[in-house]
C-alpha cells in the first residue's frame, strides 16, 4: 500500500524491504511519464476521496448526505395516488359481486376484538388493505414506495401477529379471522 | 374506498423523521377531539395511543369533522407540529362563520 504524501505527483517513498503489501516505489526522477501517470491515477487523496463517497461532508457543518426535501402535501398525494392504483387491481382480482370486501385502515386486533400492540415498539400496526371473504381475511397488503424500508414494520407485524393480533373489523364493524398463512404483502410502487 | 386525510407511513416511508411526523399527527388529533369531531374509531385510537401505525380517515370522525378536514386539512399539512393546532384553530374558525 502507497503512503500517503503531498510531494507533488509522488507518493512518500517506503522501503518495502521485501514485506507483503508494500510497494517499492523508485525515485522519481528515473520513472517513465507512465509509471508517474500511474502514481497518480493511484494516489488517494482528498479530490478522489470526495469524488466517490459524494457530498457526505459538508465543510462548514457536518451536514449528512443531501436527500430531497419534499412537502408533506406532496408526500399525501404520491401515498393516495399508490393506495388508488393498488385498490384497482385489488377491485379487480377480489370482485365485491363475489363476497369480497375490501377492507381499508384495519388495525390487527385480538379475539376480544381489541387492538394488539407490539411489546417491543409499544406501537399497533394498521393494515392499509385487507380482503375479506367470508369472514375470513384472503389477503394483506401494504402499499409504499420504491424504496421505503419496511423491515421493522414488517418484524412488528409478525410479534403482534404471534402475540394474537389476527383479527380485523370488517367494513361491517365485524370481526374477521387472518388464518396464519396469509401474511401481509407489500406493493411497491413509483 | 375511503376518504384518507393523512397518514403517518406516507411521510415516514418518504424519509421524515417519525418523531416529527407521529407530532404532528398527534396535534391534529387533539384538536380534533378538541372539537369533538371525532367518531367512536377516533376516540379509540386517541385512547390507545398515537404511533408510526395512525391514519388519519372519514371512519374516525363525525360528519362534521369530515366537512372539516375535507375543506380545511390541505391548507395546514405543511404545517410543523408546534404551529399546527394553531393553524387549525384559525381554519376552523374562518370554517364555522
Amino acid at each position: 500500500m502507497f503512503g500517503l504524501g503531498g510531494r507533488g505527483d509522488a507518493a512518500e517513498i517506503k522501503d518495502s524491504g521485501g514485506r507483503p503489501g508494500y510497494t517499492e516505489i523508485q525515485p522519481k526522477e528515473s520513472r517513465t511519464p507512465q509509471e508517474r501517470q500511474d502514481i497518480r491515477s493511484r494516489i488517494l487523496n482528498r479530490d478522489v476521496i470526495a469524488e466517490i463517497q459524494g457530498p457526505l461532508q459538508d465543510k462548514r457543518g457536518g451536514l449528512e448526505k443531501e436527500k430531497e426535501v419534499r412537502e408533506p402535501i406532496q408526500n399525501k398525494q404520491d401515498g393516495l395516488e399508490r393506495e388508488r392504483a393498488v385498490r384497482e387491481e385489488l377491485e379487480q382480482k377480489y370482485p365485491s359481486e363475489k363476497g369480497n370486501q375490501i377492507v381499508s385502515e384495519a388495525y390487527l386486533r385480538g379475539k376480544n376484538g381489541n387492538i394488539i400492540k407490539d411489546s417491543v415498539t409499544g406501537e399497533a400496526r394498521r393494515v392499509d388493505f385487507v380482503v375479506v371473504k367470508d369472514g375470513k381475511a384472503v389477503a394483506s397488503i401494504e402499499v409504499t414506495s420504491k424504496t421505503a424500508d419496511k423491515r421493522e414494520q414488517t418484524a412488528k407485524e409478525e410479534r403482534i401477529r404471534d402475540a394474537g393480533g389476527n383479527y380485523i373489523r370488517d367494513n361491517r364493524g365485524e370481526l374477521a379471522e387472518i388464518p396464519s398463512n396469509v401474511r401481509t404483502q407489500i406493493e411497491r410502487r413509483d | 374506498m375511503i376518504k384518507i386525510y393523512d397518514k403517518a407511513q406516507w411521510h415516514i416511508d418518504a424519509g421524515e423523521s417519525a418523531g416529527a411526523v407521529v407530532a404532528k399527527l398527534k396535534a391534529v388529533l387533539e384538536f380534533l377531539d378538541l372539537k369533538g369531531l371525532l367518531d367512536s374509531e377516533g376516540k379509540e385510537i386517541m385512547e390507545l395511543g398515537i404511533d408510526s401505525s395512525v391514519s388519519l380517515h372519514e371512519r374516525m370522525l363525525t360528519d362534521e369533522g369530515r366537512n372539516f378536514m375535507e375543506s380545511c386539512y390541505d391548507k395546514v399539512i405543511n404545517q410543523p407540529a408546534g404551529e399546527m393546532a394553531q393553524a387549525l384553530e384559525q381554519e376552523y374558525r374562518d370554517w364555522k362563520l
